[in-house]
């Protein structure tokens, strides 16, 4: 237990929004004296603001311990952050208990808390205990006289009757107690309210279908953590967002302030949960802002900077709602915490900030704020840019524009994009002559790594309002320039035709088809590599190269590998398996081939002279022995099929007696064969199990059967333990019949004949 | 990837034909990496080449040009019924895995060839096969529980030399290499998906249990390798980050637990198709939005056994029990 909360302890520091650290806090908390509990809630509470259930604890350990002053403190921190039923619940708990000997006032104060919750809380679906537990309180009222009897059934029904329009688990039941209410008040009178009441009553038990279904996809245990993009996270978000939708279209068709009700209700849980999440504070906000109160959503926009301060995105979203019911010094107090922020984001809220003091309060105010804001030294281009726009374009003074520009070349020679600004300005003047002496003047100061769009520009320019000299002389020049800094320079010297492309194309016209395009560009691509090696990888590659004649796995993989990055194995790193797939083994395979008269051989692989030489290798009497291996199916040889074979075999039986006893019993399956294993030894029943061509007597139909069960194996067949059986089995295989024929065939067919002799 | 809120997109209506039948069981079918060509293997231990430029010429034509053949080879070779296919990615070979516990290797560049002209003998049921995409090396899944890695020009089979601490010993029911080669996933019986380093042969991401104790039937890479989809007899599909081995979604409602069920991306990556069994549907999902779009009755007798689909056209293969190869396509 100590240790544990330890942990959540050390992780808490690295990644307050850990949950699963907090749950282990939470634990913790929960068997600790609440005096040492309650900074631990304080903390955890700090970060999850909006996490009823540690509320909930929080305010019950104080509860348990009768500190009514501190737990009353408490509620008040929490109740109106958090919408969550069972936190509520708690509180009516506690006010019950507080007021309990209080006599009439006691009964008045709770009732008033019912009143309280319910208008927070009453449209919960989970609401309907509480409901009937006010009704059932109202009900307990006493009373004396005639009069107040026939008050406080007066108010149990206006309760009922809103009971039974709130779409909760409960209202079904609440429907037959209200029915039950009513006919034990007057059987007279019950029957038109209860035909006035049932087709509203009806409508709420069919929105509370609807939006069951709605809420049941939303997990309530969870904590508000900043998004992070987990498929989880986001299900939940896409529930809320649906169920928002939901009751945003007014299901019930109640009237406008109800939905409003209900809708509000539903964003402020959403926001328990969605309490890190910009765009729903925004959506809130705004809905707020669009169904007619103002005041609202710029409460809702103070509390979504409060949950999210660093969110820029919202205070410019604040900043314009404020500003747009002209309420200017809000708005620019957001400015000002805006522009108190880091540097990196200062320009853009220098800019928005110019712009909002030229709207609002004039050209001077914004003339002054510029003059203060380019003393900082963190302020960029950007500005300059904006306020000399802002003076051209709102203001129609070129004059400031062009002193402000001119201004800031001064600091900002090295920026071409300030530069090209500048131009565009300048063009719009049409002072062509100032163009060109700028341009110049940037060429000549600018490297020409950085100066591309700048010649471009120029040329462009150029295209504009200069003759053709001008023209085609200024895209000599930029060739040139550019030249030094492309490696391959020397042919970006020449003009080519792509070059009269781009100077005769406007706008989307084009002199050329799109085709013929394609094809310069390929052209100029192509000239380009000229001097290069020819690189294989540029040839186009894929399936169309088909490598005829000569079989293809060898030579097609090697001359197009793909161009995408490929990684290869390393076998280096890994074990060879099975001795069989070594070289000398593959003689039975050969024989098994031979025998069947397939044509299962070879061709052309370079395993021949290997084989070839393996046959050299191996002594007459182990070859013997190989070819007297019967036939077997399946991973492993049916022992005592392999020895009476070997019993009764020919061979000479000096050598033999070894790699019989040492094989067969004890040679692994080779579906369990350990991966170490030397190729020595074990090649016997590897090699019989490649016998294929045995399975041929299956009939068709016995496969259908079987297709399915992938487990039946070859080898659940029983062999045949019959002797004479076996003998004529091998027969027919003509194994036994001629060994060195055999092995001489096998010899051949791997060379790629088809001599079968033993056939 | 999770960045994409929203709604789901629609998936295209597809028409869809009868193109071919076996003479057993249609058990597998692949397209070749680009597109153009198509096998199905079989129980009855043939495989059927078609070309897809044919397929869709016959279902455009119907009989006015006189029948078109979309098989344009036949391979005989097996001894027992084929269990995968792949094209190798540059030549004109197709290999297939078959129960015989062979691999066999086609050249369907040669009108004539009907039988294989290469054969890798394994130690047993070769349950699936891929090629790298080099070429120069295939993999094989097989009923032991390693990969077997086979250098196609020496025949040499290669595993991994660390598999003492994989604690496995369940038949492999699909392996697939990923784009690069870089990585291999393998889907098994005992339910669990593993990525393997295409470099070490290492299994660097055990996704055990990734469909509980169910076998996990299907298991293949996105284009960007950074995500592996899954498909097992739990009747779930399952997206997993290969970086973390996190489950990043789960596409349910399709109820698969008889067959060797596959779960495919389409051409572009957005949608994600599968077959629901019992309703003998293919069920298709919207990749981002887990969501169904659509559900289509796969017009086969009996639930389809494999669908494929086109890494380039909007098409897609199905074949099964009822012994035939449906071809479909986008409706222009």
């Amino acid at each position: 237990m100590a240790e544990e909360s330890k942990k959540g302890a050390d992780v808490a520091i690295t990644d307050i929004y850990n949950v699963e650290a907090a749950e282990i806090l939470a634990n913790e908390a929960q068997h600790l004296p609440i005096l040492e509990a309650a900074p631990i809630y304080e903390k955890l509470l700090s970060t999850f603001p909006t996490a009823a259930k540690y509320w909930k604890q929080y305010v019950e350990a104080y509860m348990n311990v009768n500190n009514d002053e501190t737990t009353k403190q408490i509620f008040s921190r929490c109740l109106l952050n958090c919408l969550h039923i069972f936190l509520w619940l708690c509180y009516i708990r506690f006010i019950k208990k507080v007021n309990e000997k209080k006599g009439a006032e006691g009964l008045e104060e709770t009732k008033k808390a019912f009143d309280f919750m319910l208008s927070y809380v009453g449209s919960d679906i989970a609401s309907g205990p509480v409901w009937m537990e006010y009704i059932t309180f109202l009900k307990s009222m006493p009373v004396t006289t005639a009069q107040e009897e026939s008050h406080r059934m007066t108010s149990v029904r206006k309760v009922y009757q809103k009971a039974i329009i709130t779409p909760t688990h409960h209202v079904e039941q609440l429907w037959k107690d209200y029915e039950n209410f009513e006919n034990s008040v007057s059987r007279a009178l019950a029957k038109g309210l209860l035909s006035e009441y049932h087709p509203k009553f009806n409508s709420a038990k069919a929105v509370y279908k609807e939006r069951k279904k709605y809420i049941d996809e939303i997990d309530w245990n969870m904590l508000a953590v900043p998004p992070t993009g987990t498929c989880k996270e986001e299900q939940q978000c896409m529930a809320w967002k649906r169920l928002l939708a939901f009751e945003k279209g007014n299901p019930q068709r109640i009237d406008a302030a109800s939905a409003n009700k209900r809708v509000t209700f539903t964003f402020e849980q959403s926001l328990m949960y969605l309490y890190h999440y910009p765009d729903v504070w925004y959506d809130y906000a705004t809905w707020h802002a669009k169904s007619g109160s103002v005041d609202s959503s710029v409460k809702v926009f103070q509390r979504a900077l409060k949950a999210l301060p660093d969110s820029e995105l919202l205070k410019y979203a604040y900043t314009e709602l404020e500003e747009s019911r002209g309420a200017i010094q809000p708005a620019k107090k957001i400015y000002e915490s805006l522009l108190a922020n880091d540097a990196s984001t200062m320009s853009l809220a220098h800019i928005q900030f110019i712009r909002f003091l030229r709207r609002t309060e004039g050209i001077e105010a914004a003339r002054k704020y510029f003059l203060d804001a380019q003393k900082s030294p963190t302020c960029t281009y950007h500005v300059f840019v904006a306020y000399a726009m802002m003076a051209f374009c709102l203001d129609k003074d070129s004059k400031v524009a062009h002193s402000v520009f001119e201004a800031g070349l001064k600091r900002f020679m090295h920026e071409p994009r300030y530069i090209l600004e500048y131009a565009d300005f300048l063009c719009r003047l049409n002072d062509d002559r100032n163009v060109r002496a700028l341009f110049e003047r940037a060429l000549s100061s600018l490297p020409p790594e950085n100066s591309v769009e700048i010649w471009k520009r120029f040329s462009q320019f150029e295209q504009t309002y200069g003759d053709l000299a001008s023209m085609l002389k200024v895209e000599q020049r930029k060739k040139e320039a550019l030249s030094r800094t492309a490696e391959d320079g020397s042919s970006e010297l020449e003009s080519t035709l792509y070059d009269v492309v781009s100077r005769y194309s406007f706008m989307d016209l084009w002199p050329c088809s799109s085709k013929d395009l394609d094809h310069l560009a390929r052209q100029e691509c192509l000239a380009k590599n000229i001097n290069k090696k020819v690189d294989k990888s540029s040839l186009p590659n894929g399936a169309n190269i088909v490598e005829k004649g000569s079989f293809g796995l060898i030579t097609t993989s090697k001359v197009g590998p793909p161009s995408t990055k490929l990684v290869y194995p390393d076998i280096s790193q890994m074990v060879v398996y099975d001795p069989r797939q070594a070289q000398g083994l593959e003689i039975p395979a050969v024989l098994s081939s031979a025998t069947s008269t397939s044509s299962v051989a070879l061709v052309g692989s370079g395993n021949t002279k290997a084989v070839d030489e393996i046959l050299k290798v191996v002594s007459p009497a182990l070859m013997a022995f190989i070819t007297h291996l019967p036939a077997v199916e399946g991973p492993s040889p049916d022992v005592d099929m392999v020895l009476s074979i070997l019993l009764q075999s020919t061979t000479p039986i000096g050598q033999l007696g070894k790699p019989t006893t040492q094989q067969i019993p004890a040679g692994p399956a080779p579906s369990t064969s350990d991966l170490s294993g030397s190729s020595k030894t074990r090649f016997n029943p590897n090699g019989s199990s490649r016998l294929p061509r045995e399975g041929h007597s299956w009939k068709r139909k016995d496969l259908d059967r079987k297709e399915d069960d992938e487990s039946i194996s070859v080898q659940s067949r029983p062999l045949p333990r019959d002797v004479f059986r076996l003998r004529q089995l091998q027969r027919s295989r003509g194994v036994s019949s001629s060994q060195t024929g055999s092995v001489v065939s096998g010899g051949s067919a791997f060379s790629g004949e088809q001599s079968v002799s033993a056939d | 990837m999770q960045d994409v809120k929203g709604s789901s997109k629609s998936f295209p209506k597809h028409e869809t034909r009868h193109v071919s039948e076996h003479k057993n069981v249609a058990r597998c079918a692949r397209f070749s990496l680009d597109g153009r060509f198509v096998a199905t293997g079989s129980s009855d231990m043939s495989i059927k080449l078609f070309e897809v430029s044919k397929i869709k010429q016959m279902m455009l034509a119907d009989a006015r040009d006189g029948p078109v053949r979309p098989v344009i080879r036949t391979f005989y070779d097996h001894s027992q019924p084929i269990n995968d296919l792949d094209f190798h990615p540059q030549g004109t070979i197709l290999i297939s895995g078959a129960k015989d516990h062979t691999i066999k290797f086609f050249d369907f560049s040669k009108t004539a060839a009907k039988r294989a002209f290469r054969v890798i003998q394994d130690t047993h049921n070769v349950r699936s096969v891929s090629f790298h995409p080099s070429g120069d090396y295939l993999l094989a899944g097989t009923d032991h529980y390693i990969p077997h890695l086979y250098d196609v020009n020496t025949f040499q089979c290669y595993l991994s030399a660390h598999v003492q601490e994989l604690n496995a010993n369940a038949a492999i029911n699909q392996v697939r290499y990923s784009s690069t080669g870089s990585m291999y996933v393998t889907a098994s019986k005992d339910g669990s998906v593993r990525v393997w380093d295409g470099v070490t042969a290492q299994c660097v991401r055990p996704i055990i249990g990734a469909h509980g104790s169910m076998e996990a039937t299907s298991a293949s890479f996105t284009k960007d390798q950074r995500f592996v989809l899954s498909c097992g007899k739990d009747s779930t599909v399952k997206l997993w980050e290969v970086g973390t081995g996190r489950l990043i979604k789960q596409y349910l409602g399709a109820v698969h637990t008889q067959l060797r069920c596959q779960a495919i991306f389409n051409e572009t990556e957005e949608f994600i198709l599968s077959i629901d069994e019992p309703n003998n549907e293919v069920v298709i999902w919207d990749a981002l939005t887990a969501e169904k779009v659509a559900k289509w009755p796969s017009n086969h007798i009996g639930a389809p056994r494999w669908v494929e689909h086109s890494p380039f056209d909007a098409a897609f293969i199905t074949c099964g029990n009822d012994r035939s190869v449906r071809f479909w396509k986008e409706i222009p």
